[in-house]
């Protein structure tokens, strides 16, 4: 039998202290470049270490600003178009906006970023367009199937109440939504931060730099030294999100 | 209070509603009856717009309601379905405060009145205001969903098969609650069942339908007496005279003792057929009557229960 429990909580803020002290320790943990230096010379012992043009945490910051920047663009374009094609208004282009997105995710990322290349020229910025229209899939779908997950009892329960439609909508139906929403957003997050390590070949930056640099010249070390420090955010990142997730939805199961 | 006026409605060819006319008094229980697919809820739904007829008009308090802002109408009655509807991002209290808050009550006064219809449908507030809809039984739930549809004092409430979804002991006590509610309230209510049994039990009037079409409207005594189309005769079955006795009160039917004390009992406030009952599970001619207190006050006897039950 669930407890009774105060009406007003605190709980959901203090399930965020966790991830936020597991980004301080890991961003610390970059900043901590003579026991990278120490590992990675031990795993390859005749070549050179570390990644010296850039410091990780640079590289890590610029990496997550770049994902930032695309999971932004992605939320405030995909967000409203979903919400869009799920209302009758928009149920007509609801096939069109499905299929758009889901050729965004088909193309290759670094086919993407060489079309676009001429358009937004060299550097971060072709990146960031790339890996949106990369991202943008997870977040429509989810949240159309999350609107359309509303179970139909409730939607005639709050219209019956004297909900609007907008009303029925804002309070009803996207909080209805919003946990499969929020998975949308962080399968798009964790997808756009992975592919982002791809941004150098059209000269941005990020954790792709020294992989792209370490693949080049052979030095195992400095892709080394990438891919783990992206696998460390991404997992990071992930397990923020399922937090996230939790402290938002007290209400489910 | 609720007037429909040779209403119809059309679904393509179909006609789930043909030309219903039908005067719902204030204050009254009226349950609309009738198979499945007959249009109970098809009609109810006219009545706060949920479904508009395709012809004829619904008044409420004399006023047509196409003439009314659908939102505001819907928001001044109270609506409460089987499958209840509770909201399952919202705590109890929240389901229950939803209307005053599109009323646009201040906060202190809509969660008062949210926290006195719990306590006025049996839950506590303290125990379950802060619960979510996932966190309660069928019935509590159920019962939720009756104070949020009372929570602003609506004068019409709208109840599609409002008792269908929980066990049969719960059902029964959830009528019983409701008659209790309804004897301090006085709304004006409809009532869509498919079980006879509740419809006799909990109406003033019955309107019992068959395909779109009301065929009969009258009180429970009277349907059950005088069935008026062969179409109500085989509806209400061979369960008549039973159902008859739900109707009547014991009160009346007492008897002094002759003899011994009989070995079962039932309360003075219950209904003839609860004796009736008990006299059939004891195999019993005659059962004792209690008051209150539990003090005996008189007897019961079968001839008298199947004299009532028979007359015309
Ligand atoms: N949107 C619709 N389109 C077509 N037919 C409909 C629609 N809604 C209801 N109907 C039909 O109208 C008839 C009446 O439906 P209604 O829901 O009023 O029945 P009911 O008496 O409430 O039945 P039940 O006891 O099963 O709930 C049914 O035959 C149903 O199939
Ligand atoms: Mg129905």
């Amino acid at each position: 039998m669930p407890r009774a429990r105060p009406l007003e909580q605190s709980a959901p803020l203090n399930r965020l202290i966790a991830p936020a002290l597991a980004w301080a320790l890991l961003l610390g943990l970059f900043a901590y470049d003579d026991l990278w230096r120490r590992a990675l010379s031990a795993l390859f012992p005749d070549q050179t270490p570390l990644f010296e043009r850039q410091t990780l945490l640079n590289l890590a910051l610029e990496h997550l600003a770049i994902t930032g920047t695309a999971l932004l663009a992605v939320l405030l374009v995909g967000l409203p178009l979903a919400v869009w094609a799920a209302r009758p208004s928009g149920a007509a282009f609801r096939p069109l906006v499905e299929n758009l997105v889901a050729v965004g995710q088909t193309f290759p990322p670094v086919a993407v970023l060489a079309l676009a290349l001429p358009f937004v020229g060299f550097g971060s910025g072709g990146a960031v367009l790339a890996l949106f229209l990369y991202g943008l899939l997870p977040v429509v779908r989810n949240t159309l199937e999350g609107l359309a997950a509303v179970p139909q009892d409730v939607l005639e329960a709050a219209s019956g109440m004297g909900y609007s439609p907008l009303q029925r909508l804002w309070r009803v139906e996207i909080p209805l939504a919003f946990p499969v929403v929020l998975s949308g957003v962080r399968a798009s997050a964790v997808l756009i931060l992975a592919t982002a390590t791809v941004a150098p070949l059209i000269g941005g930056g990020g954790l792709g730099v020294p992989i792209v640099a370490g693949l080049a010249v052979s030095n195992l070390a400095f892709v080394t030294e990438g891919a783990i420090a992206v696998a460390l955010l991404a997992v990071l990142l992930d397990w923020t999100f399922a937090r996230l997730e939790a402290a938002l939805t007290p209400w489910r199961v | 209070m609720i007037r429909f006026e040779n209403v119809v409605k059309r679904y393509g060819g179909f006609e789930a509603l043909r030309g219903v006319s039908l005067e719902v008094a204030a204050g009254q229980v009226v349950v609309l009856l009738g198979p499945s697919g007959c249009g109970k809820t098809t009609l109810l739904r006219t009545v706060n717009r949920l479904i508009e007829p395709t012809e004829g008009t619904v008044y409420l308090g004399g006023q047509d309601v196409r003439l009314l802002n659908p939102e505001e109408l819907r928001r001044g009655i109270g609506y409460v379905i089987q499958s209840i509807g509770l909201f399952p991002h919202m705590s109890v209290l929240e389901n229950v405060m939803v209307v005053p808050r599109l009323l646009g009550w201040e906060r202190s006064r809509r969660e008062a009145r949210a926290r006195e219809m719990l306590t006025r449908v049996g839950l506590e507030p303290a125990t379950f205001a802060a619960r979510y809809p996932r966190e309660l039984s069928g019935g509590q739930a159920q019962r939720v969903g009756l104070a949020r549809a009372l929570a602003a004092d609506p004068a019409v409430l709208l109840m599609d098969e409002p008792f269908g979804a929980v066990d049969p002991p719960t059902r029964e006590r959830l009528q019983d609650e409701f008659l209790k509610l309804q004897a301090g309230l006085r709304k004006t209510v409809l009532f869509v069942t498919h079980d006879l049994e509740e419809a006799v039990k909990l109406a003033d009037r019955i309107c019992l339908m068959n395909h779109g079409q009301v065929e009969q409207y009258d009180p429970p005594e009277a349907l059950l007496r005088d069935p008026k189309t062969p179409f109500v005769r085989d509806f209400i079955g061979p369960s008549r005279t039973l159902l008859r006795l739900s109707r009547i009160p014991l009160e009346g039917l007492v008897e002094p003792f002759n003899g011994k004390l009989p070995a079962a009992s039932v309360p003075l406030s219950a209904m003839a057929r609860e004796a009736f009952s008990a006299l059939l599970a004891q195999g019993t001619r005659s059962v004792a009557v209690t008051d209150a207190q539990g003090r005996p006050v008189g007897q019961v006897r079968l001839e008298t229960l199947l004299r009532v039950a028979s007359e015309e």
